[in-house]
C-alpha cells in the first residue's frame, strides 16, 4: 500500500505493509531510531510520537493509518541545528539518566506544550503519567518541562 | 502477524462492501490500542483487516432529534450522538458530553494514559467487549443505545444492554459494526463515574461505579447505579436508589450501600463455577467485596462536584 504523510515537516510517500507497527516502520524502514521500544503494549510511553498534534504510542499504531497524517518524531524537534527548548531544558536540569525514556518523555512534553503552552504542575504530571522512567524520581523531568514552559 | 488483506475504505459504500467480505477471523481496526496487543499476544493469520479511520461519517459528536424507540412512544426525544471513531480524549473534552453525559466524560478522562486516550475510540472500547472496559457501564447507566451498521448499508439500533454476548464477545455478526452511540439528553439529570484506582493513570478498572440522579434537589432523588468490572456485563444496582433516595448520602448511607453492593459481588463470586485462574489468598479473594466501600464513598463524593 502507498501512503502519503508529512514527517517532521516534509512530505513523504512510501510503499508500506499497512499492518506494520508505526514504531517498526520508523526504526527499521526509515532508520529513525530515536523513538524507542520499551514494552510494546502501551504501558511505558518510550515509543511516544506526535500524530496530528497528539501524543500517541507508535507501538500501537498500524502504519496504514498514517496515510494523510502529520507525524512528528524526536528527530523533528531540532531546528537549524538548534535543539528544541524542551530538549535544552532536559539537558540543563539533568533530566536524563540512562536516556531510554527520554525521547518519549520529551514528545509527551512537546505535545502538552503545543496544546497548552502554560500548563500547571498538575497538567505536567498528568501529561507524562503514561511515560515510565525507571531511573529517576520524575522530579528533574517535571522541572525541565516546567522550565521549558516558563521559557527559562 | 500475517494480514492477508488490508482495506481502508473512505466512503460508507466502500465500508459496506468491505463488511460483506468479513468472516469470524477478520477484524475491524479502529485506534488499534487493543487489537495490536491482541495480535501480538495471539499471533495468527487475519484474512481481512478493515481500517475505519478514513470514513468521515464515523466521526463527530452532535445532537440528534429522533424517535426514541421502535414503538414510537417518545417521538420528540433528543439524543447526543457520538461517532464510533471519536477518541476518549475528544469525548472527555466535549462540552456537550460534559453537560449531558458527565459520567461518560469522566470515564473517558480516566482511560489508560494520555497516549491511549488520544488513540483509543469509543467503538473499539465497546467492540472488544472487555469485562474491565469503562465505556459500557456508563452506557448502561445513561440508557444509551447503539447504531449498528450492516453490510447492506443500513443502520439498526440496539440498547447498549444488548451488546455483550459473553467475555470478549458481542452479539454483532462479523458483517456488522458499531456506527455511533446515542445517549438520551436529560436536562434534569446528572451523572458521575468512579473506578478503583481512578486517581492514578494507566489503570484498568477493577471495580467501577456509575451513579445518576435528579439534578438540583435538596436530597438525592431518582438515583440509579451501575456496577462495572465485576461480572461479564455491567450490573444495574437498584440498591443505589433504594438507599440514597431521600437522603443526603451521609457516611451511614454510604456504608449501607457499600454493604449491599459487597453482598452483590459475593453472590457473583459464589455463582462462578470455575475457580479463579490465579492462586490467591483468602484476603485477596474478598478484595473487591471490601474495596467497594471506598468506591461508594468516592462516587457519592463525585456527585457533589
Ligand atoms: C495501557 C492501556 C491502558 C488502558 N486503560 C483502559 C482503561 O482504563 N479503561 C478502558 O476502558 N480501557 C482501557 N484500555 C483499553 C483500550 O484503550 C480501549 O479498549 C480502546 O479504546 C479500544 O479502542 P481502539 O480504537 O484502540 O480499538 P481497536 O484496538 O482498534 O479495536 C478493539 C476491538 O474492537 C473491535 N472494533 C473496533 N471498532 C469497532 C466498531 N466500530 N464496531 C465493532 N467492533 C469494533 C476491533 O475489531 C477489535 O476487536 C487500555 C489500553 C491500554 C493499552
Ligand atoms: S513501547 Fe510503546 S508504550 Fe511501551
Ligand atoms: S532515564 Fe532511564 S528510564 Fe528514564
Amino acid at each position: 500500500m502507498r501512503i502519503e504523510f508529512i514527517l517532521n515537516g516534509q512530505k513523504r510517500s512510501c510503499e508500506v505493509r499497512p499492518e506494520r507497527r508505526l514504531l517498526d516502520f520508523l526504526r527499521e524502514d526509515l532508520h529513525l531510531t530515536g523513538t524507542k521500544e520499551g514494552c510494546g503494549e502501551g504501558e511505558c510511553g518510550a515509543c511516544t510520537v506526535i500524530l496530528n498534534g497528539k501524543a500517541v504510542h507508535s507501538c500501537l499504531v498500524m502504519v496504514g493509518q498514517l496515510d494523510g497524517c502529520e507525524l512528528l518524531t524526536i528527530e523533528g524537534l531540532e531546528k537549524n541545528g538548534e535543539l528544541d527548548a524542551i530538549q535544552k531544558a532536559f539537558i540543563k536540569k539533568s533530566a536524563i539518566q540512562c536516556g531510554f525514556c527520554t525521547a518519549g518523555m520529551v514528545m509527551s512534553a512537546k505535545a502538552l506544550l503545543m496544546e497548552n503552552p502554560h500548563p500547571s504542575d498538575e497538567e505536567i504530571t498528568r501529561a507524562i503519567s503514561g511515560n515510565i522512567c525507571r531511573c529517576s524520581g520524575y522530579r528533574e523531568i517535571k522541572a525541565a518541562i516546567r522550565a521549558a514552559a516558563d521559557g527559562v | 502477524m500475517l494480514v492477508k488483506e488490508y482495506r481502508q475504505p473512505t466512503t460508507l459504500s466502500e465500508l459496506a462492501d468491505a463488511l460483506v467480505q468479513m468472516t469470524e477471523e477478520s477484524r475491524l481496526l479502529a485506534g488499534g490500542t487493543d487489537l495490536i496487543i491482541d495480535i501480538k499476544n495471539h499471533p495468527r493469520e487475519i484474512p481481512l483487516l478493515v481500517s475505519l479511520c478514513k470514513v468521515p461519517e464515523l466521526y463527530g459528536t452532535g445532537v440528534e432529534n429522533c424517535e426514541a424507540g421502535d414503538d414510537g412512544s417518545e417521538p420528540e426525544k433528543r439524543f447526543l450522538r457520538i461517532g464510533t471513531m471519536e477518541t476518549h480524549a475528544a469525548i472527555a473534552a466535549d462540552p456537550m458530553v460534559r453537560k449531558y453525559a458527565r459520567a461518560l466524560a469522566e470515564a473517558c478522562d480516566h482511560v489508560g494514559s494520555r497516549q491511549v486516550r488520544n488513540r483509543g475510540t469509543i467503538g473499539g472500547s465497546l467492540g472488544n467487549a472487555s469485562v474491565a472496559g469503562d465505556m459500557l457501564p456508563v452506557l448502561y447507566l445513561l440508557h444509551a443505545r447503539l447504531q449498528i451498521f450492516g453490510m447492506d448499508g443500513n443502520l439498526r439500533r440496539i440498547p447498549a444492554t444488548e451488546l455483550i454476548a459473553g467475555v470478549g464477545k458481542t452479539t454483532l455478526t462479523p458483517q456488522e459494526m458499531i456506527f455511533a452511540v446515542e445517549i438520551p439528553m436529560e436536562e434534569n439529570r446528572d451523572s458521575c463515574f468512579v473506578k478503583l484506582g481512578g486517581r492514578q493513570e494507566v489503570t484498568i478498572a477493577e471495580i467501577s461505579l456509575g451513579l445518576s440522579w435528579a439534578r438540583d434537589k435538596e436530597v438525592f432523588e431518582a438515583v440509579e447505579g451501575v456496577l462495572g468490572a465485576v461480572d461479564v456485563r455491567p450490573i444495574p444496582v437498584p440498591e443505589a436508589g433504594e438507599i440514597l433516595n431521600g437522603t443526603l448520602g451521609t457516611p451511614a448511607e454510604c456504608d449501607r450501600l457499600a454493604e449491599a453492593l459487597s453482598a452483590r459481588i459475593t453472590a457473583i463470586r459464589m455463582k462462578r463455577k470455575r475457580p479463579p485462574k490465579l492462586r490467591i489468598r483468602e484476603g485477596e479473594r474478598e478484595y473487591k467485596e471490601r474495596a467497594i466501600r471506598g468506591v461508594v464513598y468516592d462516587a457519592v463524593d463525585a456527585t457533589r462536584h
